[in-house]
């Protein structure tokens, strides 16, 4: 089986462009990977960047088992403690996953900020552009806002009465023996 | 008094009886009364 997917993938980096292929060889997947070398690799990654941090959120999981740093995260100095920006830039992280998204082949890329699904769970949490439209956001909005229903209602109430009150207005005189002015 | 918010601003003499009229509203678009409101009085 492992031949028939080495096979694959050789066919595959011949049909992609140069730039995944370097990219893929110089950081192969975990899928990729002989089994064999990972934790003799992985033992090694340890001792030297054992303090790695990552930056964002993303599930570390897939890190840990690649032999070499994330290229698409900073990484904390193991002896200086200094943080070191990733290897690859956001906007050259963005042009490498828009370029193995449009050959199917993001999911050998490690994980990014820029992969799509990241992107995806990003526009889910914030929602659109709009303010107030993302998972468990409120706007506070303009006072005429928070006050415009209570402000209907009592529009309404008085419409409701206006009939009655012309009734009552035109027999006392128009006005003449009008009592109740408002304030 | 329909509470629209909208309103008509008269002049009248000192000595006159407070203004009240039915005038149109375009907020409801319907003619509504409209009370003289600054000499809220007896």
């Amino acid at each position: 089986m492992a031949t028939m997917q080495r096979g694959q993938y050789i066919k595959l980096a011949q049909s992609l462009p140069p730039r995944l292929t370097k990219f893929l060889a110089r950081y192969p997947p975990a899928a990729i990977l002989p089994q064999t070398s990972t934790p003799s690799n992985a033992s090694s990654a340890t001792t030297t960047t054992t303090p790695l941090e990552s930056s964002s959120e993303l599930p570390s999981s897939t890190i840990s088992d690649l032999p070499y740093p994330s290229p698409f995260r900073a990484t904390k100095h193991a002896v200086t403690g200094k943080w070191h920006n990733p290897a690859f830039s956001l906007r050259r992280q963005a042009e490498l996953v828009k370029l193995a998204r449009n050959h199917g082949v993001e999911e050998l890329l490690p994980p990014s900020v820029k992969s799509t699904a990241e992107r995806i769970r990003r526009r889910a949490e914030n929602g659109l552009r709009v303010k107030g439209t993302g998972v468990g956001q409120k706007v506070k909005g303009k006072e005429s806002e928070r006050t415009l229903k209570g402000r209907l209602e009592k529009r309404r109430q008085a419409m409701l009465q206006m009939p009655q009150m012309v009734q009552t207005w035109k027999e006392r005189g128009h006005g003449r023996g009008w009592k109740k002015w408002p304030k | 008094m329909a509470l629209t918010g909208y309103y008509k601003t008269l002049m009248r003499p000192r000595t006159h009886r407070p203004l009240s009229m039915l005038k149109y509203d375009p907020v409801v678009r319907k003619k509504v009364l409209f009370l003289e409101q600054k000499r809220g009085g007896k």
